[in-house]
């Protein structure tokens, strides 16, 4: 019994994993969804039905392996009123492997680095295939409240400036922070 | 259109409650596996959510694993029952994804009922099953033949339709009150035969009550009817059936509950460990006798300490637990001895996973086959040596580890492969995947390896890699054959193996 090689196989459609096994014919076009597709289309129902609380996300077009995301800045962080978007990319072999989640909107925050790549421990060797995008949303929220300032390794890409000040001086860092949301974020 | 009749269809299936909600594919539980710590996911979720290089983790709680479960027939007749169209529905979308990978799930004889609608529907069953094992063989022959396999394929659609529609006529038949009654008999442990009470579903899928198959007195926990162990352990309860049973039955399962306490605490005095054990968790027995293993090498001192420990870990509560500080060491050394006897021989036996694939790497500890698992107790990756069956033409090939090739048991593969007892076996070394990675930088290996994976998704393929540096090393299997390293390959027949022997000579 082999195990793991099907999860790229399975995957079809949207997403471009490919399928052309052994140069044989491909099967004809697909009149059943993709796993990764029906996963993400259930995730998408259910997110349109209760939405976590300051969270919204949808695909952004045609293709639902692109989606967009929104955040509201909670209330009691410096990032109070602001509006984060986000862009949600989803692999072929979702739900196995964890989605690509990059902020769009400018965001002064240690776990958040310029070009807008979450460190995130359950979006990389964290991830579980039981985690849904609303869990990941909430788990971003929660990282506006409590900044992840532990895990200050090399490979991370965590902006240790940011997180020294927050743990040095925390109201510099939520004044800046501030800023940056009116700047950005409004 | 397509789409449009799903539509319609989904509004006339039944509402999924969470519990029954797979927790990666997010819809109805299909072909349930129950992993030891209690958690269920379908057949499939887990089998793409299993990590190929190392022990897996529960998606749910993270739990550790290492041996793919079986399904869980209980769960499985069950969901059938409760939800006929939604599982129609799910039986249906399963074959068309199995259709594309080429790969078969296991198959039950009687899928709906395994005690009243056996009679009238085995000889039904029986006839659309062969055709889909047929058809599981044409499709694994080769990629290249999908054409002959589109007419298997086609059959395989119209049984689709037989099994849907004489689900839903079961469904039509029975939802009256004598619905409970089914149920309620199928829901009995195969030990007690009792309602299940705080059931357990063991690796091999069979599912009893916590009291009936958890026997401390040894550690291990094998399976009464198939005689296979749980790995790793005792399992966890199953809370979302023994959920359902507590909904279904509220008075038949409290008064099981109420039972099977009064049994346990009877039988404390002889079966139970007198030091700590007032109905606990098994996993703090776990620790404890993990801690005294590695702890107290017969040293008096170490193990005052440990009692110590031990007493203030299980929260002293009862009075029982006060008089135990006074036991004489010489009784607690008696106890502990048992204990760790019992550990060594669980720790002897294949099942408990000690495997360290850095370890495999850098220095002579075992094989680790990633991508490879066996097709008998489920362990993945295969620890240790390897053995691929020569005859079996399926893609997804059949595989056993070598504990599962020395023992007698003859089980039917995991994905319906064709595999009978006169195949023949041959050793497969992993030193090629090894070389591979070895020339990777090692932080590859540390890190988040599913890249690797996708690079070198397919080792498989075990036959030699022209890699020049470490030619000595990359012996293909037939080398050693050869060699004579391994002489004892076959256990059917040495006049057989000879000749295979001697066609690979001639290849």
């Amino acid at each position: 019994m082999y195990s793991g090689a099907p999860s790229g196989g399975i995957a079809i459609g949207g997403g471009g994993g490919g399928r052309g096994r052994g140069g044989g014919r491909t099967w004809p076009s697909t009149t059943s969804v993709s796993t990764s597709g029906k996963r993400i289309q259930k995730e998408m129902t259910e997110l349109s039905m209760e939405a976590p609380p300051d969270c919204a996300a949808g695909p952004k077009g045609d293709n639902i392996y692109h989606w967009v995301a929104t955040l509201f800045g909670p209330p009691g962080t410096p990032y109070k009123g602001g509006i984060f978007f986000l862009d949600i990319t989803f692999p072929s072999d979702y739900p196995f492997k964890p989605p690509k989640v990059v902020f769009k909107t400018r965001i002064y925050h240690c776990n958040v680095d310029p070009s807008g790549n979450v460190s995130l421990d359950i979006l990389t060797e964290n991830w579980s295939p039981a985690l849904t995008i609303s869990k990941v949303l909430l788990a971003l929220r929660s990282m506006f409240t409590n900044p992840e300032t532990f895990p200050l390794l090399a490979d991370k890409p965590v902006v240790p400036g940011i997180a020294h000040l927050y743990l040095g001086d925390k109201a510099k860092h939520d004044e800046i922070a501030a800023q940056w949301t009116l700047r950005f974020a409004r | 259109m397509e789409n449009g009749h799903e539509d319609h269809e989904e509004i006339q299936i039944e509402e999924i409650p969470d519990e029954f909600q797979c927790c990666v594919c997010l819809e109805l539980l299909y072909k349930p596996v129950v992993l030891g710590c209690g958690h269920i996911a379908c057949f499939w979720c887990i089998y793409k959510a299993m990590n190929t290089w190392r022990e897996s983790n529960c998606p749910i709680c993270r739990h550790p694993y290492h041996h793919f479960p079986s399904l869980c027939r209980l769960m499985h007749s069950l969901l059938l029952k409760l939800y006929p169209l939604a599982s129609a529905r799910r039986v249906k979308q399963v074959a068309e994804e199995e259709k594309e990978v080429g790969s078969c799930s296991p198959e039950f004889d009687d899928d709906f009922s395994e005690s009243r609608c056996k009679t009238d529907l085995v000889p039904d069953t029986a006839s659309p099953h062969s055709v889909s094992s047929q058809k599981c063989g044409s499709a694994g022959e080769g990629d290249h033949s999908s054409i002959d396999a589109d007419v298997p394929a086609t059959l395989s659609s119209e049984i689709n339709k037989d099994t849907i529609s004489k689900n839903l006529n079961f469904a039509d038949e029975h939802t009256s009150a004598s619905e409970k009654q089914v149920l309620m008999t199928d829901l009995l442990c195969g030990i007690c035969e009792l309602l299940l009470c705080k059931p357990v579903v063991l690796n091999c899928g069979h599912v009893y009550c916590e009291n009936c198959v958890i026997n401390p007195s040894n550690k291990l926990c094998r399976c009464p009817v198939c005689q296979l162990e749980h790995p790793n352990g005792y399992p966890s309860i199953c809370l979302i059936l023994e959920h359902y049973l507590e909904e279904q039955f509220p008075e038949l399962y409290a008064e099981r509950k109420r039972a099977s306490m009064e049994r346990s605490d009877c039988q404390i005095p002889s079966k139970r460990c007198a030091l700590c054990y007032n109905g606990d968790s098994p996993s703090q027995r776990f620790i404890v006798i993990s801690v005294a293993k590695e702890f107290c090498d017969g040293v008096w001192w170490r193990e005052i300490l440990l009692l110590l420990v031990v007493l203030v870990f299980l929260e002293i509560r009862t009075v029982r637990h006060i008089a135990l500080i006074q036991l004489s060491l010489a009784f607690y050394h008696k106890i502990i001895s048992g204990m760790t006897g019992n550990r060594h021989e669980a720790a002897g036996c294949k099942s408990v996973p000690g495997f360290d694939l850095s370890a495999w790497l850098t220095s002579g500890g075992p094989q680790v086959h990633s991508e490879a698992g066996c097709d008998y107790c489920g362990m993945c990756p295969i620890v240790g040596e390897r053995y691929k069956c020569k005859d079996c033409t399926e893609k997804i090939g059949f595989d056993l580890c070598e504990g599962c090739y020395k023992s007698s048991s003859k089980l039917p593969g995991r994905f319906n492969q064709q595999h009978t007892p006169e195949h023949q076996f041959e050793l497969i070394q992993a030193l090629q995947v090894r070389n591979v990675v070895l020339r990777l930088q090692p932080e590859r290996l540390e890190g988040d390896d599913s890249d690797f994976q996708l690079e070198y998704g397919e080792p498989r393929s075990l036959e030699p890699r022209p890699l020049e540096e470490d030619s000595s090393e990359t012996n293909s299997p037939r080398d050693d054959l050869r060699d004579g390293q391994v002489g004892n390959i076959s256990s059917s027949s040495t006049g057989d193996d000879d000749g295979g022997r001697e066609s690979a000579d001639r290849d």
